[in-house]
């Protein structure tokens, strides 16, 4: 059973991972001790972004996945999206 | 603050309920989204499936999708009840319009996780009885996975009276009648199935029949609700409990009976009283019609929705819906006694009472453990009547 | 024909839906953080200010680096290396509960100065820090709960590797796991930044 689609990844690939998510996080913790205003929040955001896409990405095998696993991702985050966004409708016009 | 964070009644033990049976919609949903990639014969491709199973499909993304909402909104309810954090008491800096948003996040696509099957269950038994291919097969299947979509970009149509912003209201009123849309492409191919069919009158037709009258009622009238303008006038009213009851009884309801009556003789292996049958339906749907009709007109009168009594002037349209209570409930009564009767008592029939062309009706009534005798050949499209085989007795 | 079917990408694919509702569960709180971050953004920066980015910085270190033994885990028990997938395992394991003895740390030292839901202290204090404090417990402690389902399930799963229940050929219960665990990573890689630095 385990034949189908079965993908090592190494532990060197892994470890780079790290080592970079390692890297991100000190960027952001670097980021905050700057004052940006309101670009402080879409600069964490985007650094979170990123490394929860390398997480997702590597971590959690998506790369390796076949295609309707990646669209049910993007579907998920997508509709996750449109419920915060579209709560801004409301609250952003108040 | 929402009432259900302070009433003494005994909401947590409730909400909790409420938290476990999320798990069952979420766990079903999960099971026929991985059922429907990884079950499927091989040969029979995604236009190859009944439209019954996209319908199903499309269901099941809204309640794996929709329901941890009301999973996260019922928790919230449990813990400001235990520990007063205060994220909807605007005492403490809360905003109780933020718990609309969430609770009608997930409860407008609720609607369409209980409507949508029902579609589904129109869309196999009209061709059935029309013995025609379905008009637009690819249509219908997309339009069950747009109202999916769709679904999720409208709920706070169900706000407009909360005190939102103006800006929200038109932007959700504009998005609501995009589902009218997709709606409208399975009304209209189901009337073009029918047209130029050889139509036979059964039960489950009558049923799919009147899904299609009731639920296009609901839909119409679910335009004014949608419309910001029209709705500040009926909001809260009769009208919405009218419009409800068409969509979800005139619609779920009928086709959930119709789906009884399409799938007995597969389930059972007997078939029920088909005269007794027609019957009930038509009690039923003359009491549904008596019922509810007169809560639109009363509605639109200005009763309000949720009060046990009434000003004189609204007396008859009371009355009447009175009545088609009592009708609709023998019709009801009447039907479920001809359905229980017959588990034991109806008539035998064999594989394939309708002549049906979906694959379920190429194995015994009942079907054998693991469905089918042997592996099952795919030897036709789902609405391919040109000879299919149909039981004796009943042609 | 046989009922017995495992399908390794099935039982895959219903791990990656199930995630796709705690994403939505914890989607429904975040809806609630930004839209209390639009309307008290000066409150919650000052609020902000007083969680200590040591203790997040170091349960982020901790959960990331969990998460690479997790990972590692998997690739060694696909390479039949039943002793390196348990060492890994472990060390998973030990790090969830670093996680967590911080956490305790953490809410202890805040319940000592007496901010915790509906406490005087709390109430005293300007509406948008009462609610960033009540997201921050709701948040982070719904995300705790996940973290000690998660070790509970990763206990059994060293037991299954160490009975070769889970093995070369049949390791998706772990795999599985993994997800899990990476996803629990996951919300806390949002959760550091939200309540730790945006201030
Ligand atoms: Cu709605």
């Amino acid at each position: 059973m385990s034949a189908e689609n079965k993908h090592i990844v190494s532990y060197k690939t892994f470890v780079s991972v790290w080592v970079i998510l390692m890297f991100l996080t000190a960027v952001t913790v670097w980021i905050a001790k700057i004052d940006l205003g309101f670009l402080n929040v879409v600069a964490a955001l985007t650094v979170a972004t990123t490394k929860a896409l390398i997480v997702i990405l590597f971590f959690m095998h998506l790369k390796y996945e076949n295609r309707l696993f990646k669209i049910s991702v993007f579907i998920t985050f997508l509709i996750l999206a449109i419920f915060i966004g579209f709560t801004f409708f409301d609250v952003a016009y108040r | 603050m929402p009432f259900s964070e302070f009433t003494t009644t005994n909401v947590s033990v409730a909400v909790i309920g409420v938290f476990i049976l999320g798990f069952s919609s979420i766990l079903t949903g999960l099971n026929f989204i991985t059922t429907v990639h990884r079950l499927k014969m091989p040969e029979m491709k995604w236009t190859k499936m009944p439209l019954f199973v996209w319908a199903l499909y499309a269901t099941a993304w809204i309640q794996v999708l929709a329901t941890p909402i009301l999973g996260i909104t019922v928790l919230l309810i449990f813990v400001e009840r235990m520990f007063g954090i205060g994220l909807f008491d605007p005492a403490k800096g809360g905003d109780p319009i933020l718990y609309q948003h969430l609770f009608w996040i997930y409860s407008h696509p609720a609607v369409y996780i209980m409507v949508v099957p029902a579609m589904g269950v129109v869309t196999e038994i009209i061709p059935t009885f029309a013995r025609k291919h379905i008009f637009g097969y690819k249509a219908i299947a997309f339009s069950s996975l747009a109202i999916a979509f769709a679904g999720s970009l409208v709920w706070a149509h169900h706000m407009y009276t909360s005190g939102m912003s103006d800006t929200a209201v038109l932007i959700f009123s504009f998005l609501t009648f995009i589902v009218a849309i997709p709606t409208a492409i399975k009304v209209f191919n189901w009337v073009a199935t029918l047209y130029k069919g050889s139509i036979v009158i059964e039960p489950p037709l009558l049923y799919a029949l009147s899904f299609i009258f009731l639920f296009s009622i609901g839909g119409l009238t679910g335009l004014i609700l949608g419309s910001a303008g029209t709705d500040i006038h009926v909001h809260d009213t009769y009208f919405v409990v009218g419009h409800f009851h068409y969509t979800i009884f005139g619609g779920t309801g009928f086709g959930f009976f119709g789906a009884m009556h399409y799938w007995f003789p597969k389930i059972y292996g007997r078939m029920y009283n088909k005269k007794l049958a027609v019957i009930s339906w038509a009690i039923l749907f003359v009491g549904f019609n008596i019922l509810y009709f007169p809560m639109l007109v009363i509605g639109m009168m200005g009763m309000p929705r949720r009060y046990y009594d009434y000003l004189p002037q609204y007396h008859t349209g009371h009355l009447i819906s009175t009545i088609g209570s009592w009708i609709l409930a023998t019709g009801l009564l009447l039907m479920f006694y001809n359905l229980f009767k017959s588990i034991k008592h109806g008539e035998k029939v064999g594989k394939s009472p309708w002549g049906a062309a979906t694959l379920e009706w190429t194995t015994p009534s009942p079907p054998p453990t693991l469905n089918f005798v042997g592996e099952p050949k795919l030897t036709r499209g789902p609405y391919d009547y040109k000879g299919v085989e149909e039981d004796e007795q009943y042609t | 024909m046989s009922n017995i079917h495992k399908d390794y990408i099935g039982s895959k694919f219903g791990m990656w839906l199930f995630l796709f509702t705690e994403i939505l569960l914890f989607g429904g709180l975040f809806i609630l953080y930004s839209t209390y971050l639009h309307k008290y953004p000066a409150e919650f920066h000052l609020a902000g200010k007083e969680l200590n980015v040591y203790f997040g910085g170091g349960n982020t270190v901790a959960l990331v680096t969990s998460s690479l033994f997790m990972a590692m885990s998997i690739s060694a028990i696909q390479k039949g290396d039943k002793r390196l997938a348990i060492i890994f395992l472990g060390i998973t394991l030990a790090l969830a509960f670093v996680f967590l003895i911080n956490k305790y740390f953490e809410w202890g030292a805040k319940f000592h100065h007496g901010i915790y839901p509906d406490s005087p202290t709390l109430l005293q204090r300007p509406k948008g820090e009462i609610i960033f404090f009540g997201l921050y417990f709701v948040m982070t402690g719904l995300h705790g709960i996940h973290v000690l389902v998660g070790a509970s399930i990763i206990i059994y799963v060293l037991f299954m590797l160490k009975n070769e229940k889970v093995n070369k050929d049949d390791f998706v219960l772990l795999e599985n796991t993994g997800l899990y665990w990476h996803l629990v990573d996951l919300i806390w890689i949002y959760l550091f930044p939200l309540f730790y630095l945006i201030v």
